[in-house]
């Protein structure tokens, strides 16, 4: 080790080298206790929420990949892609396996199968298996879609019926959670890649409202998952959740897709219909501090309904539940309302049940995490694109010109839309190294940001006394730990003389990717029962000021030249920051403010499809997206008068 | 001691059989007797027809069709694999279901093997060909390695343990917002001249940066994540150490670059990484053997593939597979 290393590493703990060995998981009630200061935390990216053979739909799709190859595609290993799979997924004609590696290696990974009768139904793959020979065995091993509805309808949506022997039997036999936890412990390498144990827990009331949670453990064992087999309501989650943490293991949950909620996921009420109470509030934010706000089944932080001044809301919509049949109820099922509807539970009750930090991730099912617009093809699958680019009718389903969207499934609901579905979102983190406990202690504190899918890195910290001069100090992040908080937690007591709360705000591009449009703040604010919110333009590129008449920036301009699929930095900026005061402060008002960093635009994964294969660019969905970044939010609650 | 199933099945209960002590001894003393019986004619006559007589009863015995034993063994196999789905020893009555079902199944295979139902069953085949693969692997799995073997298979394969390289290193940051990116490059090769290489590290020569300006020990894969695939993460992996060189162009912007040191990727000491050669040994020895035993047993085929007009023949071994359309 050089000098500098040594002197850097005593300092600021900033060396890159792994940490040797393996440290004991942070118990539950216990805080993480770093060996270096909040400002040498590094941003680390990963994916939270990924599936594979073991989970029962995946299996259906075609997918062999196994928990222990997720993991190492997911750290940049090069993996062998089973022929049968990308013959099924990708439309591939060939005999031999395919590799695949992603284009860059994630920090961290979850691998979250399904639960539910975990691994029972890939025991299909394992000849003569007393579950291939069930009922339900041969009529998946004949395939199609028919098969996928068949096991949902007994894995998720059924509760007991004539499978349910066989299927416990298969999953007794599968053994899946110790393949999972196998799986998880040997990939785990600490300084270098985090693996959690983890598993989705798939509650699917009325055929398909999603109200799925992930749950992510700390440590390298946990007990057996509760299921939504066992109960399909949260507040029985929360009391395994209990009963895991009495046994020293710390967890936590995360929601997903409430935009397929129905509007139940930020429902007003409890599930036993009456309204949310202290209890719930409090278990519900102890339980669920954190959700998923980005994912391949569309973004959830809101709509152009639901924010009409809010002209960047269109974004990346998966708006149909019932399996493509039905609109989603929108209020209640996006996350900015949700903010809301938090502060306005908090003037009622006393506890906000929703002050959620945001993550983002993929729900892909076939094993390849991946988030770049160019390695996904629609549904869910993740790609090689070097290798696994799907051909033939595959491409042509994924752009929705086989007419299969159209095709009405078994139980009478018509397929998703293949267009609807956007590239994976992934999450970033702040953290002080690249171990289980220290990217836990971050989730916990929603220390987190969620960009669609690329490495933007975006901090926010949120403080009465900083100077407009604060970014241009050389140590300007220890001071703003010192003095204020970042992305996830609460401002500091407002001093007397303080008239504003300070937002320190910086973000980079992709270094591989598109610059950066814009930084915004979101506040959402109480307004009597209802909330207001508002969007503020607070570093803009190019040197654009807002109209002041309109409160709206000319556009950044669009480069994306949709013969080639390319696109030209010579727009928007590598770095953006600003240092913004709340204009229209009340210090009588709770208020939730977070920052949204936009990318100049770029060819949406459909674009760069159809250009690959030589099909038309459809017409349906907005050829360029421009990509972005959601910080957690920082609140503000006055004193108790 | 016998009795009849509920499904019309014969059921045999069997004492397992004991080695009585003091046999072995008992055997020796009666051998010497035996010797001099065979030595006579007629004895060998009498003595080839018993056993005739007895392996013929025996070979009945193993084979008939409708004999169905149940060992002590089988019972012990139904128990675990009860318990391994179930999690716990099936009470007696499960058990007797569970040997009811399984003389159920057996009566049914061997009525179905008689009627040769298996023979084009593309299942069975397969479930066969695994089984001669499992054969084949435990004929042939490889012994322990020694250890000159493991050092010259560690040799062979260095660069698959080898450490990635490190790099400690300091960046000065010039942006192309400010004044574009040509001034910026030229900006930053005046700035180069002035910069000895006595001072190792710089940033406030060049435009604030929001990430970090010193790196300690990062790895090839690391820098391209932070800085993109450009050609200042390349120079990281280049650039001479101890002195200033650059500009060079990343993902933000154009760096003036001090490589304060540099650990090349490291072939660590064969003992630190002894477990994964020796895993990556014996797979690939097992790879190597088992290719090896079935082009022993493809040398005994002749695989013709018969094609509109014209028909070629070839070995059916792995290196010489013939085909036509």
């Amino acid at each position: 080790m050089s000098l500098r290393s040594l002197l850097m590493a005593a300092a600021f703990g900033l060396s890159a080298q792994p940490a040797l060995a393996q440290e004991p998981s942070t118990p539950p009630g216990s805080v993480y206790k770093p060996a270096v200061a909040p400002a040498a935390r590094r941003p680390f990216f990963g994916e939270l929420h990924l599936h594979t053979t073991l989970s029962f739909d995946a299996w259906t799709f075609g997918t062999k990949i196994t928990p222990d190859q997720a993991y190492r595609f997911a750290r940049g290993e090069t993996i062998m892609a089973p022929a049968v799979q990308v013959r099924k997924e990708q439309g591939i004609v060939t005999t031999d396996a395919v590799p695949a590696r992603r284009a860059w290696p994630l920090d961290f990974t979850a691998v979250t199968d399904h639960a539910e009768y975990l691994g029972a139904v890939a025991q299909l793959d394992v000849p003569g298996s007393p579950f291939s020979k069930s009922p339900l065995g041969i009529q998946l091993h004949a395939g199609g879609m028919g098969a996928f509805f068949t096991a949902a309808a007994a894995v998720v949506e059924g509760q007991n019926n004539a499978a349910t022997p066989d299927l416990r039997a298969a999953a007794a036999a599968a053994d899946g959670w110790n393949v999972e936890m196998k799986a998880a412990n040997a990939n785990y390498q600490p300084g270098k890649f985090t693996t959690f144990l983890a598993y989705e827990w798939t509650s699917s009331p009325n055929n398909g409202i999603h109200m799925h949670r992930n749950v992510i453990f700390n440590g390298d064992h946990a007990p057996a998952p509760f299921t939504a087999v066992d109960s399909n309501k949260p507040e029985d989650l929360w009391k395994y959740l209990e009963s895991v943490r009495r046994q020293g293991i710390d967890v936590l949950a995360i929601p997903h897709n409430s935009n397929l909620s129905d509007g139940r996921d930020f429902d007003w009420n409890m599930s036993d219909g009456r309204p949310i109470d202290a209890g719930y509030a409090l278990e519900r934010a102890l339980n669920e501090p954190l959700v998923e706000i980005s994912q391949t089944k569309g973004t959830s932080e809101t709509t152009p309904e639901l924010s009409p001044n809010d002209e960047f809301a269109n974004f990346e919509r998966f708006d149909h539940i019932y399996k493509g049949e039905t609109k989603a109820t929108q209020h209640g099922g996006y996350v900015r309302e949700a903010f809301g509807r938090g502060l306005v539970i908090q003037s009622q009750v006393g506890v906000n049940p929703f002050k959620l930090g945001v993550v983002g991730a993929s729900d892909i099912h076939n094993g390849l995490s991946t988030s770049d617009e160019k390695a996904y093809a629609s549904g869910f699958g993740g790609i090689d694109p070097k290798t696994m680019l799907p051909t033939g009718e595959a491409a042509r389903a994924a752009l929705d010109m086989t007419g299969t969207s159209k095709t009405v499934r078994p139980n009478g609901a018509r397929e998703n839309d293949p267009l609807q579905y956007g590239s994976a979102a992934i999450t970033g983190v702040w953290a002080e190294e690249n171990t289980r406990n220290s990217i836990f202690a971050a989730l916990k504190r929603k220390e987190t940001f969620a960009t669609s899918g690329t490495r933007i890195r975006v901090r926010l910290f949120g403080g009465w006394d900083f100077g407009p001069r604060t970014l241009q100090r050389a140590d300007w992040v220890a001071g703003a730990y010192a003095k204020g908080t970042p992305m996830g937690g609460d401002l500091p007591a407002k001093p007397g003389a303080a008239t504003a709360p300070v937002f320190l705000v910086q973000a980079m591009k992709d270094p591989d990717g598109a610059n950066l449009d814009r930084i915004q703040v979101i506040k959402v604010w109480l307004d009597g029962k209802d909330y207001k919110e508002r969007a503020f333009d607070v570093a803009l590129s190019g040197g654009r000021k807002d109209d002041p008449r309109t409160g709206r920036a000319p556009g950044v301009g669009n480069t994306v030249n949709l013969t080639t699929g390319t696109y030209a930095n010579t727009i928007g900026a590598t770095q953006l920051s600003a240092v913004w005061r709340d204009p229209s402060f009340d210090p009588n008002t709770t208020a939730v403010y977070y920052a949204r960093v936009l990318e100049i635009p770029t060819p949406r994964w459909s674009t760069l499809l159809a250009l690959k294969t030589h099909l038309p660019i459809p017409a349906r969905v907005s050829a360029t997206i421009q990509e972005r970044a959601w910080t957690s939010p920082i609140w503000f609650t006055p004193p108790k008068s | 001691m016998g009795s009849v199933m509920a499904d019309g099945s014969n059921t045999v209960t069997e004492a397992p059989s004991r080695p009585r002590p003091g046999r072995a001894r008992g055997l020796s003393r009666a051998s010497d007797r035996l010797r001099k019986i065979a030595a006579e004619p007629l004895a060998h006559f009498v003595a080839a027809g018993f056993v005739l007589f007895v392996a013929g009863t025996l070979y009945q015995r193993q084979t008939d069709q409708h004999r169905i034993v149940i060992t002590p063994a089988h019972v012990a196999q139904l128990e675990n694999q009860y318990a391994l789905q179930f999690g716990g020893k099936p009470d007696p009555q499960t058990l007797d279901a569970l040997i009811k079902r399984d003389v159920h199944d057996e009566i049914l295979f061997r009525q179905g093997e008689a009627l040769k139902l298996g023979q084009d069953d593309e299942i069975v085949r397969r479930r066969i060909v695994q089984k001669m693969q499992f054969l084949i692997q435990d004929l042939n799995a490889p012994g322990e390695p020694t250890d000159a073997q493991l050092r010259t298979y560690y040799d062979a394969h260095a660069a698959h343990y080898a450490t990635p390289p490190r790099a400690t290193f300091s960046h000065v940051y010039f942006s192309s917002e400010k004044g574009g990116d040509v001034a910026a490059q030229a900006r930053a090769a005046a700035v180069l001249k002035t910069l000895s290489n006595a001072t190792t590290r710089a940033p406030n020569l060049g435009d604030p940066f929001p990430d970090l300006y010193d790196f300690a020990t990062y790895e090839p894969e690391q820098i391209y994540r932070l800085f993109g695939h450009t050609p200042f993460a390349e120079a990281v992996e280049t650039s001479p150490v101890g002195r200033w060189a650059g500009p060079f162009k990343s993902g933000y912007g154009w760096h003036l670059l001090y490589i304060d040191a540099r650990e090349t990727g490291a072939k660590p000491p064969l003992s630190r990484v002894r477990d994964a050669v020796r895993a990556d040994f014996l797979q690939d020895a097992q790879d190597a053997t088992n290719q090896a035993a079935f082009d022993t047993l493809a040398r005994d085929y002749r695989v013709v593939r018969r094609g509109q007009g014209s028909s070629k023949s070839g070995s059916a071994s792995s290196s010489g597979q013939a085909a036509d359309d």
